[in-house]
């Protein structure tokens, strides 16, 4: 009887409903991967057998290993930079009065509506007249105007219901600014920073225009495989999308575990 | 802060801005130019980095390697099949030495000014071009002026899926793609060329020469086609792997080598040609007005038309050779599929004519420029 | 000047500098290019408003902004709905399991944009997945031309790729909202889902308000996932600008169509702002 009763509690409308969205999010994922095993060059069914060939095809290839370099550098640096950034301006913003907050946010928020192909065309022709050449920096530098406005709207709707009171509170009791900081603001904030700095990572990682029009001879690894489209379409672009995956989530996965330590 | 402070950092950041583009007007190009004469130094290489963009497998990356370990000169691709990135990559003003030209974009990309001329009288090879190629009025501007070197080429076949669609003798009217039995079994390219031309010749027109009034129904026959079409296939891969998948059944411009691609993924094709005429596509090698070594880049063109690379690409991209001494060197090869008297080496043959307005249009003839808002309208499915 | 707007204005003084350097500057080229003049291929500095009057008046341009806007409004109605209960269910229903199932959807945002696009091929190609699992099960004869209904097509897999960027800020913004005020809210008589409705929307307003934001836009400016799923028909306002901006040379027009997306899109999504903060009053 009461494990009948447990058997009822069990909420499983909601497991379903949850179960059901990871599965539509994850099910092209789970063909880039499956693809990326196959040991025929074609990317659709009938799946004819396993093979490595495609991973062997492309940790062999130099250039793509070189790629793979500069697109960790990309991301980790367009993570790091927007996380600080959008951070320091989302504190920034919850100040301010809530007309001058609007006016804030409608000009954060323009760089997301505008084409990425005129941002980056844009960019190009800025460097160009302020002579500072393309390269890895210069993609970077544009990546992180991209990421800003989504790290930043994820941190103020954070803030927007966040509870002043609490630091005052602390204030008055005798903690200092910073240890004020510490102890209440961050880890509150703490989970949206993180999210949004590996939201940055992923549209680093997988950012094309931008580094099209900006990277000069400094190729990341999504110009490496939409040249690779041109001429063979094959699963090696399918192991490149899982190494993506893997390595990503590695890294998702520590910082999740790490701020769960501190702040859950 | 007051939103009087507020508003003065505001106009301080307005004006250093103005200051920052104020020094942003003109500029352009500041890109090298060819200078010398007679023979280009076959040295001009040597120790050089050469740069290019385009579609990448066309630009002698493996055809050359040697030559380039000879001379100790290094490659850079930045690959794109999209033709229009291409061009707002060099507009932008990001520095090439080497660029892709494609035959349907040719004009326009010469005529916007986005290449330099290419010295052909100083080209070694530049004598044994196919007359087809040598004479074409696509690598010219209005002045004669020729830009770029076409390096491949083929005769612009329809190709197909034989096991799902039956085509008697290979051949097809561009008409019976606009009946029901067609519908979503096809796909194209984004582009009006072929399809007016085609529609054109199968009205009983004479494409590209094309009043407005034809052109009005030109326009009305190609909206059934384009309604008909499955999708715009983006590149020859795309359109591959959309009839590999059983997708599609067969795209309108093909190329034989997409019978090669998907042979290799287990998927018989074969190609055919429409009865209102052939057009052929080339992809040729031009110098940006961007770039930085056009003397070395020059020569690295010459190398490309040159009878041992030649061979080689043709074999690569199972494509026409466009050097008259190269052409025996393929018999019995996989690119032996090609008619070089019906196409390459009589100008007077239509298959590398003009497929669309020239830019100096004869009275009373619809411009290019008309063809492309015919077919946005077309398009935008309004 | 109070010590704490000192403060807000020192914290928001390093992302406003970068933000101008980096993006006002090329924003205000490609603004001043919208009003220059194309000639012969080639753009000449001499004001006109020519560009605007095609971009506000033809009739080819109206139908690809109204098809846009349609396209992106489904697809971030959708994302906001779907990525409230994945929000509310998580935080709330299956609260020990939260950080896991948040964990899971940051993931799904890796694995490279574009080969996703050849991954929904294979799932909805006539010979995909989706096809063969239908007809093995008899559900159908013949396959569904599900690929070749291309607006579908494109906003099925906008959705996929978009929804983690909805669930964000509302997850964030649930963070808020203590499993006590629901609690209490049922002890009061509320159902499960009157708690959802009642208490936790208005609250979580701010975030669904802000998802449903982030991805109109990012969508309203897509071209890829139209261009490689779309039919002929399906073209977005995005594809054209890329092409003004290449093949078409005339980079005046292709800017003239960028500024008046972004315009539309503020005046559509400020209006909204407006009124989901009264309704909040």
């Amino acid at each position: 009887m009461r494990r009948l009763a447990r058997w009822r509690r069990v909420p499983w409308p909601s497991i379903l409903y949850v179960g059901a969205v990871l599965l539509f999010l994850f099910a092209p994922l789970a063909i880039v991967v499956l693809f990326s095993f196959h040991s025929s060059p074609r990317m659709a069914f009938p799946f004819q057998g396993f093979s490595l060939r495609w991973y062997e095809e492309i940790f062999t290839d130099v250039e793509v290993v070189r790629a793979m370099g500069r697109s960790a550098i990309a991301a980790v640096t367009t993570g790091l930079v927007t996380a600080i950034l959008g951070t320091l301006a989302g504190l920034g913003i919850v100040g301010l009065s809530s007309r001058t907050k609007g006016a804030v946010m409608f000009f954060a928020m323009i760089p997301m509506s505008f084409p990425a192909l005129l941002f980056a065309i844009g960019l190009a022709v800025y460097y160009r007249e302020l002579g500072v050449g393309f390269s890895l920096g210069a993609t970077i530098a544009g990546q992180i105007i991209q990421s800003l406005p989504f790290v930043l709207l994820v941190i103020s709707a954070t803030l927007d219901r966040f509870r002043f009171s609490l630091i005052e509170a602390a204030r008055d009791l005798g903690a200092g600014a910073f240890h004020a900081f510490r102890t209440i603001t961050l880890p509150i904030i703490l989970p949206a920073v993180l999210g949004s700095m590996l939201l940055a990572m992923a549209l680093s990682a997988d950012e094309f225009i931008v580094a099209f029009f900006t990277a000069g001879q400094d190729k990341t690894l999504p110009l490496i495989m939409y040249g690779r489209i041109n001429i063979k379409l094959d699963p090696s672009i399918n192991a490149i999308g899982t190494v993506l995956l893997v390595v990503t989530s590695a890294l998702a996965f520590i910082s999740a575990r790490r701020t769960s330590k501190e702040s859950l | 802060m007051s939103h009087r402070v507020i508003r003065g950092g505001a106009i301080a950041a307005a004006l250093t801005l103005t200051t920052v583009l104020a020094g942003c007007t003109g500029g352009g190009g500041g890109g090298e130019t060819p200078t010398g004469s007679g023979p280009i130094d076959p040295t001009a290489c040597d120790g050089v980095t050469l740069s290019f963009i385009g579609l990448d497998g066309e630009q002698g990356d493996k055809e050359l390697a040697d030559w380039r370990a000879e001379h100790d000169m290094t490659l850079q691709t930045t690959s794109t099949a999209d033709m229009s990135q291409l061009i707002a990559a060099i507009k932008s003003g990001q520095q090439f030495d080497l660029a892709t030209m494609t035959k349907d974009d040719a004009q326009r990309m010469v005529e916007g000014g986005i290449f330099q001329a290419l010295p052909t009288e100083r080209l070694g090879n530049w004598a044994d071009m196919v007359p087809g190629m040598a004479e074409s009025s696509n690598i010219r501007d209005a002045d004669g002026v020729i830009y770029g070197a076409p390096i491949a080429w083929g005769d612009g076949p329809f190709v197909y899926r034989p096991d799902k669609a039956e085509i008697v003798d290979d051949r097809l009217s561009i008409l019976d793609l606009t009946k029901p039995e067609w519908k979503d079994r096809f796909v194209l390219f984004n582009s009006p060329g072929r399809s007016f031309y085609f529609i054109g010749n199968a009205l009983g027109f004479d494409s590209p020469n094309l009043t407005p009034e034809e052109l009005e129904e030109v326009a009305a026959t190609a909206k059934t086609l384009v309604q008909n079409a499955a999708a715009f296939a983006t590149n020859y891969q795309d359109a591959t792997d959309r009839m590999v998948s059983g997708d599609v059944d067969l795209v309108i411009n093909g190329w034989q080598a997409q019978v090669a691609a998907a042979a290799e993924r287990g998927v018989t094709l074969d190609w055919g040609y429409f009865d209102e005429g052939r057009t052929g596509w080339w992809d040729a090698i031009a110098i940006p007005t961007t770039a930085q070594n056009a003397e070395c880049a020059a020569l690295y063109i010459d190398q490309m038309i040159g009878v041992d690379a030649q061979v080689q690409i043709a074999e690569n991209l199972i494509s026409g050779v466009v050097n008259t001494q190269a052409i025996e060197a393929t018999a019995g090869g996989p690119a032996d599929v090609y008619d070089y008297e019906s196409s390459v080496m009589d100008p007077t043959t239509n298959v590398f004519g003009p497929m669309i307005p020239q830019e100096d249009v004869p009275d009373g003839m619809t411009s290019y420029q008309d063809w492309l808002d015919a077919w946005e309208q077309i398009t935008s499915g309004s | 000047m109070k010590p704490n707007r000192i403060v807000a204005a020192l914290q928001l003084a390093p992302a406003s500098v970068y933000y101008s350097a980096l993006f006002g500057a090329p924003l205000l080229v490609l603004v001043a290019y919208s009003f220059y003049t194309t000639e012969n291929f080639d753009f000449v500095p001499e004001f006109t408003l020519d560009n605007y009057v095609t971009a506000w008046t033809s009739e080819v341009y109206r139908t690809y902004f109204i098809r846009t806007l349609r396209i992106s409004a489904i697809t971030a109605a959708v994302i906001a709905v779907v990525a409230f209960f994945y929000s509310y269910v998580i935080t709330y229903t299956l609260r020990a399991h939260r950080s896991l199932l948040y964990f899971f959807v940051l993931v799904s945002m890796f694995g490279g944009y574009l080969v996703r696009i050849y991954a929904w091929r294979s799932i909805f190609g006539t010979e995909g997945i989706a096809n063969s699992a239908l007809m093995s099960t008899g559900i159908i004869a013949e396959p569904l031309d599900l690929l070749r209904n291309g607006e579908f097509a494109i906003i099925i897999a906008m959705i996929n790729f978009y929804l983690p960027l909805g669930i964000l800020p509302i997850y964030a913004a649930m963070q808020n909202v203590g499993p006590g005020q629901i609690e209490a809210a049922q002890d009061l008589g509320s159902s499960r889902l009157g708690a959802a409705g009642k208490i936790v929307l208005p609250l979580a307003l701010r975030g669904v308000t802000v998802a449903f934001v982030f991805t109109f836009i990012a969508t309203a400016a897509e071209w890829l996932t139209p261009q490689l799923l779309g039919g002929t028909e399906d073209q977005m306002i995005g594809n054209r600008i890329a092409y003004q901006f290449g093949a078409g040379f005339d980079w005046p027009l292709g800017a003239a169509l960028a500024v008046t997306l972004v315009v539309v899109l503020a005046v559509l999504l400020g209006a909204l702002f407006t009124v989901v903060r009264r309704w909040v009053r």
